[in-house]
Parts: C-alpha cells; sequence; structure tokens
C-alpha cells in the first residue's frame, strides 16, 4: 500500500473512531465500536437515531472537529452514516467546503 | 365549573393584567433581545422587563413573581373574609425554580399569601397552568375549598434557553406561528385565576379536558389525535357543542411540528366550521412562558372577552400551509363577540390540557359514579418489563413507572387496545425529575458547556417526561396528570385521580401512580366493581384534615387495600399529611358497597 | 417504460410494483414471542404495531432472508425476502420443537404490492387517510383492505402492502389510476433493486456468498451482542477476525459478478453486486474487500481494466429527507428547493 494512501485511511479511521464514541457516549448506543459499521444507516434504519439525536450530533461536529456549517442542507445530506459524516470532516479539514 | 373572579399576570408586557390588554390593544409584544444571559445563535427572548433573574429582592423570581400575580388576582376578587383553610392554590410550573423542589415553590408562594387550604402543584410542562385551572372545578365539586387560585409561572434561564435551542424549536426572529419562519420564542411569567362556584354574568371555566398523545418525547403526534382528545373533553365536561365554540386560543408555539397537528386536531373537533371559526396565538406578543402560558394566554382570553375582542395572532405575513384560515391576523385586538372560547395547551411528554372559557353556561349536573381499586404493583430494585420494551433504554424512572403500571393492568388483563387507549389515563405523584438523568445532564453542560448541552436529556428534566414516555411504551393515552404535593403526592394523585373516574365520561379507568427514585407504587381505579370500594377522598389544608371514622388506618393505598382483601378490616382509611401542601384522606370499604 | 424512467420515477414521484419478492408468515399461540425470540439475530423489543428489521440466518451465520418481524398483538408477523413461503415457514417450524405455536404460510392466499417514491406517502393517504402521515418508519397498520407496512428498501418512503391474492390486480389498478396525479408510474423488480443498490440497502437475493456473514456485510446493525440464535457462534468468530467488509464502489462501467478487484497489482477482493446508476449515470456496486482497504474514498482499485473506487453509502441525497408529509404536497414541489440528488465529491 503507498504512504498515501495508509496515511487517508489513518485519517479516515481516526475520524471513524471519534465519531464511533460519540455515538456510544452522547447517544448512549448500546454496541461495541467494532459493532458500528461505517455504512450503517444512522437515522431511520440502522441505529434508528431521532431528532434530536441528529441535533446532538450537529453539535458534536463542532465541538471535536470544529466542524460548524451554517448549511443545514450540506450538514443533512452528509448525515447518514459515519462514512458520510467522515467525508464532510475530511473536505472540511481541506477547505473544501465554504462557510 | 368554577366563575373567573379574578386574575392578575406578571409578563414580559409588565406587571399587571392590564399589561396584556394594552399590549392586544395599542399592537405591541413583549420579546426583545435577551441580555439577562449570553445567548448564542439565537438571541430573542420575552423577559419580565425591570426584573433580575434568578432573583428579585431577595426571593426566587419564579416565587417573587407568583406572590405579586396571585396578590392582584386576589385583589380583582374582593374576596377578604374568604376564611383561609377555604382557599386553595393549585401552581403549575415547567421546570419551577433552582435548588427548590416545584411543591416547595408552591408553599412558599401559598404561605406568602396567607393560604391555609390544600396547596397542589401541576408539572406537565407546558401544559401545566391549563390542567392547574382546571383541576380548580374538582378542588370545587369536591368541595375541598371555596375558592381556587389557580395559574402558574416558570422563569426563563440560560438552561431552558439552551434546552430549546438543543431541540431546534426556536426562531431566528420573533415567533411567527401559523406564518414564517418557523420556530418559538422562549419567555416567562406568572399568571392566576381566582375561582369561585357559580356567579351570573361572570365568565367561566366551564369544564376542561386532558389527555397524552403517546407518540414522542418532544414532538406531539403530526395527526393531531391526542390534542382532539383533551378539547373534546373540555367540550363534553362542560355541555358546550363544538358547533358554540366562538373562538380558539390556541397552544399556537409557532414550531413546524405544533401548527399543522393542532390545525388537524381543530378540524377533527369543529368539521366544517374549523373553516370560520377564527384561532389566535397569544405567544405572538407573551413569548411562550412555558408552564405558565396556559393561564397567561387563558387571561389574555378572558380580558378579550371583557373587551367584546379576541386576541390577535402578530407578524402574520406568508401563511403557511395547513394552518387555520382566520388567525386574527394583526397587531392588535379584533372586536368580535365572544361568548364560548376553548383554550388549548400542550407540552413535552405529549401531555394536551383544554378549557372551556364561557359566560352564562351552565355545565350539566354531574351523577357521580362509584370508584373501585382494581389491580395494584409495588415495584423497586431490578423490575421486570414487558419482553418488547427494551430497559436500556429508558432512566430509572421510567422503567419503575412502566414496569409498575403494566405489571398492574396484566394483572387485571386490561388490554390497552382500541378504545381502552383512549379511555385509560394515568394521573402521576412525582416530586422530581429522574436522578440519573438529571446528573447526566449536569455533566453534559460540566463537558461541554450550555452550547453542548444535549438535547435527549435537557427533556427529561420536565417532570412529564417519565410519566409521558411511559404512556407511549403503554399505549396508555386517556387523563393525563403530574401532581406534587409533598409526601403526600400519592395520595394527592389517587385523589384526584378517583374526583376524575367519579365525574368524567371521557374515562374508565385511571392509574393512580407514585414515583420516587428508586421505586414506584400503582393502583388501577374503575367504575367497574371489586371487593375494594374507594368509597371518599378529600384534601384539605396542611395540619387542617378532618378524618372520616375507620376501622383501621393505613399509610398507603396498597396497604390499605391489603387489610381490606385479607379481612382484617372493613373500613380503612388512607391518610397523610404534608408540611406545606395538604392533608389528603381516601376512604376504602370491603365487600361489594356503592356509597 | 425503461428502467432509468423507473428510477427516476423512484426517486421523484412514486411508483408501484408487486412484489412477488416478498412473503409472509404468520406466528400465533402462546409461545410465538419465544419462538421469535430463538430465531431472531436482533433483541426482540418490538411492541405491537411495530417492525423490528433483522435477518433469518443459517447455522453458518449467511443471511437466508432479509426479515421484518412484526409484532402484532399476540401474534407476529414476519415478512421477508429471500425465501419462499414454504422456505420461511419450515425455517420457523423447524426452530420451534417444544413451542405451543401455529405457523401459517400467508403467501398462499396473499400477496404484496410496494409504494416507493418521495410522494408514496401521499397515494397511501389518498386511498387511506391523511392521518397516515402519523404512521411512523417500520411501524405498520391495518384497513379493511389490506395491511400496510411503512418500511421500504429505497431510502424513500415505502409501503408495503400485503393482500389477498385475488385483490392484488384491482388494488394495483386503484393505485395507478389514484396515482395519476402524483405522476404514478408502474415498476419492475430490477428498477427498485437499482434504487436499492443506490441507497447502501443490503440485497439478500444478489449479496449473499457462502462464508460471509453480517460482520463483513456490514449488517452487524441488524444482530445484538450477546444473543443465541442460528449462527450466533461463527458469527462472533467472524466479529473477533473478518474474513474481509463491504464497501460500496462506483467505476465508469458495470462490472461482472464475482470478478476479481486488484490495487497495486495484488487481489482484494471481488465483486458481489454491480448496476448502473441513472441517478448518479455512472455504474455502482458492492464489492467484498480485504479489511485494511475497505474504506470509503479511496482510489486506484482495478478490475479487469476498468478503474473502481470506494464511495460511502448512500450512493444518493434521497428527496425523500426533504419532503415533510405536513408542508410538501407533490402538487407544491415546484416551491421546494430541493438540494441535488448526489452529494458533492470533493
Amino acid at each position: 500500500m503507498s504512504p498515501d494512501l495508509a496515511g487517508y485511511i489513518a485519517e479516515r479511521e481516526q475520524i471513524l473512531n471519534g465519531l464511533r464514541g460519540v455515538l456510544i457516549d452522547r447517544m448512549r448506543l448500546r454496541r461495541e465500536p467494532d459493532e458500528i459499521d461505517p455504512d450503517a444507516p444512522l437515522f431511520g434504519a440502522g441505529f434508528a437515531l431521532d431528532s434530536l439525536d441528529a441535533v446532538e450530533l450537529v453539535v458534536c461536529l463542532d465541538t471535536m472537529f470544529g466542524v460548524n456549517l451554517p448549511d443545514n442542507a450540506l450538514l443533512r445530506q452528509h448525515m447518514r452514516s459515519l462514512n458520510t459524516l467522515v467525508d464532510l470532516v475530511l473536505a472540511y479539514r481541506r477547505g473544501h467546503v465554504a462557510l | 365549573m368554577a366563575a373567573i373572579l379574578g386574575y392578575g399576570a406578571v409578563s414580559s408586557l409588565g406587571t399587571g393584567a392590564q399589561r396584556i390588554w394594552s399590549a392586544m390593544a395599542e399592537g405591541w409584544d413583549g420579546i426583545a433581545p435577551v441580555r439577562r444571559f449570553e445567548v448564542g445563535t439565537f438571541t430573542l427572548g420575552a423577559v419580565i422587563p425591570d426584573r433580575n433573574a434568578p432573583e428579585h429582592g431577595s426571593l426566587p423570581l419564579c416565587i417573587e413573581m407568583s406572590i405579586t400575580a396571585a396578590r392582584e388576582a386576589w385583589q380583582r376578587a374582593q374576596l377578604d373574609g374568604t376564611p383561609r383553610d377555604r382557599i386553595a392554590l393549585v401552581f403549575g410550573t415547567s421546570l419551577g425554580s433552582e435548588g427548590a423542589l416545584v411543591h416547595e415553590i408552591t408553599a412558599a408562594v401559598a404561605d406568602a399569601l396567607g393560604i391555609a387550604g390544600p396547596r397542589l402543584t401541576v408539572s406537565t410542562a407546558c401544559a401545566s397552568s391549563t390542567n392547574a385551572i382546571g383541576m380548580a372545578l374538582d378542588l370545587l365539586a369536591l368541595d375541598a375549598a371555596d375558592i381556587v387560585i389557580a395559574g402558574g409561572a416558570d422563569v426563563l434561564t440560560p438552561l431552558v434557553f439552551a434546552g430549546f435551542a438543543a431541540l431546534g424549536v426556536l426562531s431566528t426572529e420573533k415567533c411567527a406561528p401559523f406564518s414564517e419562519p418557523p420556530g418559538t420564542t422562549l419567555g416567562e411569567g406568572a399568571g392566576f385565576l381566582v375561582l369561585g362556584r357559580d356567579r351570573p354574568d361572570t365568565l367561566a371555566v366551564v369544564g376542561y379536558g386532558l389527555s397524552t398523545d403517546g407518540f414522542h418525547d418532544t414532538s406531539p403526534d403530526p395527526t393531531g389525535a391526542g390534542i382532539a382528545r383533551s378539547m373534546r373533553g373540555a367540550l363534553a365536561q362542560s355541555g358546550v357543542a363544538a358547533a358554540d365554540v366562538d373562538y380558539i386560543n390556541a397552544h399556537g408555539t409557532g414550531t413546524r411540528a405544533n401548527d399543522p397537528a393542532e390545525w388537524r386536531a381543530i378540524q377533527s373537533v369543529l368539521g366544517e366550521r374549523a373553516q370560520q371559526v377564527p384561532v389566535s396565538a397569544s405567544k405572538t406578543f407573551l413569548g411562550h412562558a412555558q408552564g405558565a402560558a396556559g393561564v397567561l394566554e387563558t387571561i389574555a382570553t378572558v380580558i378579550a372577552m371583557e373587551h367584546a375582542a379576541l386576541p390577535p395572532t402578530q407578524r402574520v405575513t406568508t401563511r403557511r400551509p395547513n394552518t387555520p384560515p382566520d388567525v386574527v391576523a394583526g397587531a392588535t385586538a379584533r372586536r368580535a363577540d365572544c361568548n364560548v372560547a376553548l383554550k388549548q395547551s400542550a407540552g413535552f411528554g405529549g401531555a394536551n390540557a383544554s378549557l372551556v372559557i364561557a359566560r352564562g353556561c351552565s355545565a350539566p349536573v354531574v351523577t357521580r359514579r362509584p370508584v373501585f381499586v382494581a389491580a395494584q404493583a409495588s415495584v423497586s430494585g431490578d423490575p421486570p418489563l414487558p419482553p418488547s420494551i427494551d430497559p436500556h433504554e429508558l432512566d430509572p424512572s421510567t422503567r419503575y413507572l412502566t414496569a409498575a403500571i403494566a405489571q398492574a393492568l396484566d394483572a387485571l388483563g386490561l388490554r390497552m387496545r382500541g378504545e381502552a387507549r383512549d379511555r385509560t389515563g394515568m394521573i402521576v405523584g412525582l416530586l422530581a425529575p429522574d436522578r440519573e438523568s438529571d446528573r447526566a445532564l449536569a455533566e453534559t453542560i460540566e463537558r461541554h458547556g450550555y452550547r453542548g448541552l444535549s438535547a435527549n436529556l435537557f427533556a427529561r428534566q420536565v417532570l412529564n417526561a417519565a410519566p409521558g414516555t411511559c404512556a407511549r411504551l403503554l399505549g396508555i393515552r386517556g387523563l393525563h396528570s403530574v401532581i406534587a404535593a409533598g409526601s403526600a403526592s400519592a395520595l394527592a394523585a389517587a385523589a384526584y385521580a378517583a374526583e376524575l373516574l367519579a365525574t368524567r365520561s371521557d374515562v374508565d379507568a385511571l392509574v393512580a401512580a407514585n414515583l420516587t427514585d428508586d421505586a414506584a407504587q400503582c393502583s388501577v381505579l374503575t367504575a367497574t366493581p371489586t371487593d375494594v370500594c374507594l368509597a371518599s377522598w378529600q384534601l384539605a389544608g396542611p395540619g387542617r384534615g378532618v378524618a372520616p371514622e375507620a376501622d383501621a388506618v393505613a399509610g398507603d393505598l396498597l396497604a390499605g387495600a391489603e387489610l381490606i382483601r385479607s379481612g382484617r378490616a372493613r373500613r380503612v382509611l388512607v391518610t397523610q399529611s404534608a408540611a406545606g401542601c395538604a392533608d389528603v384522606a381516601l376512604l376504602l370499604v370491603g365487600g361489594n358497597h356503592e356509597s | 417504460m425503461s428502467l432509468s424512467e423507473q428510477v427516476a420515477a423512484v426517486r421523484g414521484s412514486v411508483t408501484v410494483s408487486t412484489g412477488e419478492h416478498l412473503v409472509c408468515a404468520r406466528v400465533a399461540g402462546g409461545d410465538a414471542h419465544e419462538l421469535l425470540d430463538r430465531v431472531s439475530p436482533r433483541q426482540l423489543f418490538v411492541r405491537s404495531g411495530q417492525m423490528l428489521h433483522t435477518l433469518l440466518l443459517d447455522d453458518a451465520a449467511k443471511p437466508l432472508a432479509d426479515v421484518y418481524i412484526c409484532c402484532d398483538e399476540d401474534d407476529y408477523l414476519v415478512v421477508a425476502e429471500g425465501m419462499t413461503g414454504g422456505e420461511l415457514a419450515a425455517y420457523l417450524a423447524r426452530h420451534a420443537q417444544g413451542l405451543a405455536v401455529e405457523i401459517a404460510d400467508l403467501a398462499q392466499s396473499h400477496a404484496f404490492l410496494c409504494v416507493d417514491g418521495p410522494y408514496a406517502w401521499e397515494l397511501i393517504a389518498d386511498i387511506t387517510t391523511p392521518d397516515i402521515i402519523g404512521v411512523p418508519y417500520l411501524s405498520f397498520f391495518r384497513d379493511d383492505r389490506f395491511v400496510c407496512f411503512r418500511a421500504g428498501k429505497t431510502g424513500e418512503y415505502g409501503y408495503d402492502l400485503l393482500l389477498p391474492r385475488d385483490r392484488v390486480g384491482a388494488t394495483r389498478d386503484q393505485l395507478l389510476s389514484t396515482g395519476i396525479r402524483l405522476d404514478v408510474r408502474a415498476a419492475e423488480r430490477d428498477a427498485l433493486d437499482l434504487a436499492a443498490l443506490e441507497a447502501g440497502f443490503f440485497n439478500v437475493r444478489k449479496q449473499v456468498r457462502p462464508g460471509l456473514t453480517p460482520v463483513e456485510l456490514q449488517l452487524q446493525w441488524r444482530v445484538s451482542a450477546g444473543r443465541s440464535y442460528p449462527g450466533s457462534a461463527v458469527l462472533e468468530q467472524h466479529r473477533k477476525s473478518p474474513r474481509g467488509r463491504v464497501a460500496m464502489i462506483a467505476s465508469v462501467r458495470e462490472l461482472p459478478i464475482d470478478a476479481a478487484i486488484e490495487l497495486g497489482g495484488e487481489r482484494v477482493g471481488s465483486v458481489l453486486d454491480s448496476g448502473w446508476s441513472h441517478t448518479r449515470d455512472e455504474a455502482i456496486g458492492i464489492a467484498l474487500l480485504d479489511v485494511a482497504v475497505s474504506h470509503a474514498g479511496l482510489r486506484g482499485f482495478t478490475c479487469g481494466d476498468i478503474a473502481v473506487r470506494t464511495i460511502s453509502s448512500p450512493a444518493i441525497n434521497n428527496r425523500s429527507l426533504y419532503v415533510d408529509p405536513q408542508r410538501h404536497s407533490f402538487a407544491a414541489r415546484d416551491k421546494v428547493d430541493f438540494p441535488p440528488l448526489v452529494r458533492p465529491s470533493w
């Protein structure tokens, strides 16, 4: 594996694990971290988070990763699975997302 | 029915109920940028002018403004000379005051006013003071008092503000129910009505209704079914037909979820007429005064009716779809005769309360029916829950309450199916929110500040959190209330439940429950005869109770019923005297007794 | 009508399709809960009127069926995909030793109709009552004509109607005519499968292979730890050492099923499922990859001479997320500023 690839994967894992922690500690999801699949749906199906959890998640994105987006639509699109959330955090870090 | 003999208010519009009329007549509101504490994205609130919270003078603001409002109401009523122990206080509050249990606030207010009759607290979030006013009718019918001062108060604190913000229900502008943008504006205030027996030519609260949605912990049932049940209950008790309603004062918070649900309910209850009956939202000038919203908006309605006018909905610009056609849009009150008004309130946990306010109406004569104790249950430790419910999703209070009620209903073979769900209810005696949830909330605030507060945990702060969740899990959607009366809470809940069951046509069974941090007990009361008859019940001021004769005495309903079932006694007095609150006495009589 | 038009209807208005891929069994009797508890890999916390989305596994923890266990007062309805009615009844019976239950295979007498799309709720409301907007996801209700399950696998509003076989034709006609004002389209199973693939929903008919368990298939949310059920021991082993993990992939052309996927000249996995996403205008699919490289956002994979990259699931930004039945009817859709159906890729 190329170092670039390894570096990218490591960054994704770091964010993934942070988010798993949020689900377990803040959203009281009663799962072990390794049971929380990156593509599992967060809302509706999957972990069945509700609208209250959505608001919490937005706050956590801010406090943990500094992601502070006024654009609700962009947020909602990315709150589908942990993977889509990781995509958002990475894009924010790389400055791809306009404030 | 209860005549409205006086009213008093302290609100964001100023001190005195007259300020509410001025705002409606002149077209202004009490909403302004919040200066009392740091705010984030949302900056507006409806706070009492010239008051410093949390203290004003030497008293917590909640108590000080309650005393001021109640004194004004009493002065208007001109009833000096009424024996002090024949005056009751029913106080509705959502979150009370920091550092005090809700019943302690009620006691403090009653003491300052010299009230020596029963002092009861109702806490069903934003439906509290509406329920409190309704309860006055029951206290009068029960002859527990001759005059009832009923209403409530709540304060705008950083916690409540952050909680509502976290729930995503605040508006960035002054709230605009039925219009744009969606969202509500938090406020505070205190209001009281002085209620007494029928007096001709006086506006009266002719009847009231209660229900619970059983849908979600913070969002209303979008079909409005719960609200409709509460409205219908109020109309039925009043003997007023839906066709005779002239005006509806809505809960009207302006949030996305509330307004359409409320409109659906109005259509369901009024039918075709819903297209013509004016509906307005007084939160547009009062803000959302939380537990005090019901009484303040009732006062707005009463004052308007006295001036032959209807309260307006201010700031109506772009109409939202699925809202009433006539929302009395405008800055000022509209001149219109109104003889029958319906007041609606709703709160977290799905609690609904409705009042019918009318002039020249007489409620139907009530034939009391006998009340019996059916099944009972007591749980603590690690009680089993029905297999369909995940215990880990629930905080301890909710687990205990749900386990106890599920057990009792199961023992009775009472299935929550079809109509039974709407005609079974619960009255819960409770002093404080769940201890574990409370601690967890404090932790999130400590770690993340108010901005990082947990919306889920904030929602557990209202006393109605556990009862509301329990009602949802078990499908119990009928009459619903939460009462605090110190150490007499359990019996006060039972007495209230008994009075409702004896006098209302919209209920078949009521669970009278009591919940503490580590345990829950409940008794299912029904109109169907069993071997334990709840023959009589009474409430009096603390230390003022006169108990009926009995063979034996017990401290709680379960012990009392057991004495009868085991044949050790035939008339058992179950009594409790709670300092600062009330003396409650219930008489249990054995053998299929009807008297 | 082309598959692309049918998928567009799933994404933009509403479709009606026959649910021949679904079967249903009723489990009644005093031990009904006990039986479902034995076979369900997931904790059976489901109240009357609610549906639990889980799987039926074989002893090697391989998914045999994608199921909804539905609590219906004292009975249960099991709605399954991936088995015939007879297979479902036999599976349940096999695990019912010593239990007082009656298992009825409803596939003999009943069939399903499926309604999917951002305005599916409106079509269902038109043929029942407006109050169905209060029916939450994964719950069901009865009407005198059918049982209506609110589920769906396309990521849009979805309702599956269970009704007597002799009424399917008439009800389908009613839906298609009532739905004219909603731009309803009749859709084939292939179109719904493509929509499900875009939405990242597991397809038991296409994505199962020997040796794959819910661990590899990213279906652990359908399973509860610490339970005993068919395949539980094997699943626990796989949790400790997974044989790989699925990921969603994208490429310019559809890929051959079971073809090898390579990274840097080494084989790292294979194609489980592939199809053309009309919404994204590229091919998407599900690949089983070595755990070390099973991450979204990676480029450089190849399948034969086709470049493949991994993407996050779901692959589309469902319109239904932005449709609130309280406020957004089909007629008013032009007044809503919907975001694009595909998330930005950075």
